[in-house]
């Protein structure tokens, strides 16, 4: 039993494929004769006994009638495609070359660029150094004594000797 | 409106011979791999020739998921230009087709992420611009319906296929409409083929029941 159901849905299998090539080689919408004439006898008998595959060909049919002359995108092309494709490639190429370039370049001005860049840099801490030593943080003189000028303080030595002589 | 017939014994339906534009068969993939190794090689010409070869099937996928004709164009632009200068790490081990379409599908899950909102096609997406060229294009071929006819008929379909997984409704667009072979939507969606067919067949049922109880 197994194996007769099998060898049935294999017949079903093989009758689709081949209405499958059939309905390929026409591009219009076709009847259920044109389409079945190509298969064999067999082929054929195996439509009228099974319903599946009956209603499987009336299906492809119906789906082709209601397919037909519907307006395909292929159509759509137009003769300079083509050569609108190559010109943003061509301008896509342009682009990317500048790009590169622009790095390609960038080693020839490394040392100008390095120089610049030192100069820069000691101009502007000099200046900021300057700014910060020149900044009057503190309006009393004292404090400014005790950064610039540190207390004279006068050594024991020079006491005893200031001593001795007032007192000779 | 186009009916949909009752499932029913094996009866002729009538064909009405309906033109549509299809895109083109994949491209020779021995020819791409040459295409791209000169592409690799900084060949820009080779690049273009590998536009011009995919550019339909690259609109194809991208509308399918996006959905929005003004859209469209600028994803595949961009779609053609990130493969330009991914170009070299591809190794070619895969298709290029292949690679390409995942790049496609990323790019259109991305934009949608960024929009976070859910595509859908109406009439008045078309710009004047877009419909006079699709006008255009239609009065090439005298043999085509009518433009407008045609976008209604893929509004129509849109609205049948809203209910559908989005992995279903991409499958059923990219074979039904843009002519997309198993295979190939296989390789877009990044699926197995025999799950593709299995999945097509499931959402064809969907499709038609749904259009039954719409009546149409």
């Amino acid at each position: 039993m197994w194996n007769l159901l099998k060898s049935d849905h294999e017949d079903c299998r093989k009758l689709r494929d081949a209405l499958e090539e059939a309905a390929a080689k026409h591009a219009h919408a076709v009847s259920v004769l044109t389409l079945t004439k190509g298969l064999t006898a067999e082929e054929r008998k195996h439509i009228e006994m099974c319903t599946d595959c009956r209603e499987t060909v009336q299906e492809l049919v119906a789906t082709k009638e209601l397919s037909r002359g519907a307006a395909s995108f292929a159509e759509d092309v137009r003769p300079w495609f083509a050569s609108r494709v190559m010109a943003a490639i061509a301008s896509r190429e342009r682009e990317l070359a500048g790009r590169v370039s622009a790095w390609v370049e960038f080693p020839r001005f490394a040392s100008r660029l390095t120089w610049v860049a030192a100069i820069v840099l000691l101009a502007s801490t000099t200046w900021f150094y300057r700014s910060v030593v020149r900044a009057p943080s503190y309006p009393s003189t004292g404090s400014q004594e005790s950064i610039f000028e540190a207390p004279q303080q006068s050594a024991p030595d020079d006491i005893l000797i200031s001593r001795a002589s007032e007192n000779p | 409106m186009a009916r949909v017939p009752k499932a029913g014994p094996l009866e002729a339906l009538s064909p009405p011979e309906a033109g549509r534009v299809r895109v083109a068969g994949p491209p020779d993939a021995a020819n791409d791999r040459e295409l791209v190794r000169r592409a690799q090689h900084e060949d820009k010409e080779a690049f273009e020739e590998l536009i011009r070869r995919h550019q339909h099937r690259v609109f194809a996928v991208a509308g399918g998921i996006i959905r929005r004709r003004e859209d469209v164009e600028d994803i595949a632009q961009q779609v053609f230009v990130k493969a330009y200068f991914s170009l070299k790490r591809f190794d070619q081990r895969a298709a290029f087709t292949t690679w390409l379409y995942k790049i496609t599908v990323n790019e259109c899950w991305d934009m949608l992420r960024k929009r976070k909102v859910r595509p859908l096609v109406y009439e008045a997406d078309l710009s004047e611009e877009q419909a006079r060229q699709v006008i255009s294009s239609a009065e090439k071929s005298k043999d085509q319906p009518d433009i407008s006819d045609r976008l209604e008929a893929r509004q129509r379909l849109e609205r049948l296929l809203d209910g559908l997984d989005e992995r279903d409704r991409l499958m059923l667009i990219l074979k039904e409409v843009e002519g997309f072979s198993i295979e190939e939507i296989a390789e877009v969606l990044d699926l197995n083929a025999n799950t593709v067919k299995v999945r097509l067949f499931r959402a064809r049922r969907r499709v038609v029941n749904r259009a039954r109880e719409r009546g149409d």
